[in-house]
């Protein structure tokens, strides 16, 4: 029965090789990354480890000052305080327009997904680039985000012909943070499985302006483009870490640290969020892997038999027609996973520290130190990007629609690909991804002062959280050293 | 004391979940065919695919080379097609029937895809190790 087994598990691994459908890539860009080598994914782990025990040694040693400086911008510039209505006015404007433009576009330009402005627009330019720039600038979304300019311009219409009316949901709050979250998964999931092409990323962004028009009419404005509206919520909290301080006074402060010094707790919704923020761009890495592949298409093959009661070739049909289903419901369940980890780690710490505070409410006020770590998963992904496809807004710029117009004389700039150098980018990804562990090792820390109060026990409370840490950064560097699949 | 014995097992857990990690990574890398002892660079790598119908009928799904060797790569298709080495640019145009072979000196390092235009097909994928 082994040997018949061994037999089948063989066979289909060929079928695997030969006839599992085209390894789809990620939504849009061409990624030339080898996988990460094992020496250095060794190293990485090693390096990890080693600087943890650091952290704790000097946290063992000696308590450090908690409050993070801050530079209060106004004191200093009057004219800084605030920005001015026509920065405001502009910047909302620029936004609007980049918005339009993509829907637009999709509709009117090419069809294909690398002569039309939008792909690169909204996936690299937005989806990539104009986050890291929330996390290290701060959240100018929260100002600028068009989703909202267009609630506010069909209120103030509204309000003009009909007088203003009030949300019609009353105490939207109890939805909390899960609308979001639903939103977060639905936009993965498109972007992974969505097979996006200008036209309908067009149809999508439409409807997701549709959505929010709803939400804001249903909700409120106010509830909606803060725990609603995903973007919005993915924006103020990678905003958390960035070294200007936008809300309130605007203010310069030590890049990363504010995340830790929080003094909220993350509701369950917000928690699962984060956790969603490591756990789809780990699974983004993790499912076009040989790896990943070899489980379904070969490790659980007996389970497939036995539940269709088909054999070998007959199960074939079926297998690609569950393999979507099979990675949806993984993409969908992995933030509840890493929820269940994270407080099973929690829990340990909670009883190191022999804190009688709530479970929750001490898993609430630990997660924003995971920031850090999801921050550098993101960038190390998909940095290549910027480089590869990116920089092509230029030429994209003076023919967005691929029409063969040149707007401004670019259109001709970065022709060709742009293969980026593997050894830089494998110690780049590496050296990230361990910067990012350190600095939620030590966001935590701080974290664990701020709430334990006393010095012993919030040493003592970072042992599992030490581990836990450890255990996501391994992971990600384990799933940039995986092989990828080869050709279907 | 009870703590001390906590991090002892903690860490053993970890020590554990690293070999795990190792474990399945060598194990899953040597089912496909992928290999580690790359010829020296001044050995051409050859590859011959056949395509059939816009699916490669014969030959490597992967084909692995160190950088800066020369890659001499040889496609029959039934039909006519248009051949896309990515990240080198490289067009080749297959017609129907009839061997076409391009050489291409491998100076960049990474994973570039080798596609079929008209079928919208993946052929084949290139790996160049840097060393």
């Amino acid at each position: 029965m082994v040997v018949h087994n061994s037999i089948l598990r063989r066979s289909c691994f060929l079928f695997l090789t030969v006839l599992s459908p085209a390894a789809a890539a990620h939504s849009f860009g061409v990624v030339y990354t080898l996988p990460v080598p094992i020496e250095l994914y060794l190293y990485g782990a090693g390096a990890a480890l080693a600087l943890s025990f650091l952290v704790i040694a000097l946290f063992a040693r000696a308590q450090p000052a908690l409050h993070s400086a801050e530079i209060d911008l106004s004191a200093h510039f009057s004219s800084l305080g605030r920005p001015s209505r026509w920065t405001v006015f502009v910047g909302r404007g620029l936004a609007l327009g980049a918005l339009l433009l993509c829907i637009v576009s999709g509709f009117i330009g090419t069809a294909q997904s690398y002569a039309n402005i939008n792909m690169t627009l909204f996936w690299i330019v937005f989806g990539l680039g104009f986050v890291w720039w929330v996390a290290v600038l701060g959240d100018v979304y929260a100002t600028i985000n068009p989703w909202r300019t267009i609630v506010d311009l069909l209120c103030t219409i509204k309000n003009r012909i009909f007088g203003s009316s009030s949300a019609l949901m009353r105490e939207p709050q109890r939805m909390g943070y899960w609308p979001a979250l639903l939103l977060y998964i639905v936009f993965i999931w498109f972007e992974l499985f969505g097979l996006s092409r200008p036209p309908v990323l067009s149809q999508w962004l439409l409807g997701y302006t549709l959505l929010n028009i709803a939400g804001a009419c249903l909700t409120g404005r106010r509830y909606w483009f803060r725990y609603g509206e995903f973007f919005a919520v993915m924006m103020a909290l990678y905003g958390r870490l960035s070294m200007i301080r936008l809300q309130g006074t605007l203010a310069l402060r030590t890049p990363m640290l504010a995340a830790g010094d929080n003094r909220d707790a993350a509701p369950v919704g917000l928690m699962l969020f984060i956790l969603f923020m490591l756990s789809s761009t780990a699974f983004d890495g993790l499912h076009e892997t040989v790896w990943w592949r070899s489980i379904y298409w070969s490790d659980l093959l007996p389970l497939w038999s036995e539940v269709s009661g088909r054999q070998g070739v007959q199960l074939f049909p079926l297998l690609m027609k569950w393999q979507q289903q099979w990675n949806v419901f993984w993409l969908a369940l992995s933030p509840l996973l890493y929820f269940g980890v994270y407080l099973l780690f929690i829990a340990l710490s909670r009883s190191f520290a022999t804190s009688d505070k709530p479970l929750l409410y001490i898993a609430g006020r630990f997660a924003y130190s995971l920031l850090p770590i999801a921050l550098v998963y993101h960038v190390s992904h998909y940095f290549t990007l910027i480089y590869t496809q990116g920089v092509k807004i230029t030429a994209l710029a003076s023919d967005p629609f691929g029409w063969g117009w040149n707007l401004f004389g670019t259109a001709t700039w970065y022709r060709g690909s742009r293969v980026p150098d593997i050894e830089f980018v494998w110690h780049a990804q590496v050296g990230l991804i361990v910067i990012g562990h350190v600095i939620s090792v030590y966001l935590a820390h701080r974290q664990a002062l701020i709430l334990f109060q006393d010095h012993r026990r919030a040493v003592l409370s970072q042992i599992p959280m030490l581990v836990l840490m450890v255990g996501f950064t391994t992971a990600g560097l384990w799933i940039l050293s995986l092989p990828l699949q080869p050709a279907s | 004391m009870r703590i001390v014995i906590t991090c002892i097992v903690m860490s053993l857990v970890v020590a554990g979940s690293f070999l795990l990690f190792e474990t399945s990574h060598q194990s899953n890398s040597s089912e496909v065919v992928r290999n580690h002892h790359l010829p020296a660079v001044s050995i051409p790598v050859v590859a011959e695919l056949r395509v059939s119908n816009g699916k490669r009928s014969e030959g490597p799904s992967l084909i692995t080379a160190r950088r800066d060797s020369l890659l001499k790569l040889t496609v029959v298709s039934d039909t006519e097609d248009e051949l896309h080495v990515h990240g080198y640019d490289r067009h080749v145009h297959l017609p129907a029937g009839v061997a076409a072979t391009t050489e291409l000196v491998l100076d960049k390092a990474g994973r570039f895809e080798v596609e079929l235009h008209k079928a919208h097909t993946t052929l084949t994928v290139i790996e160049v190790q840097p060393r």
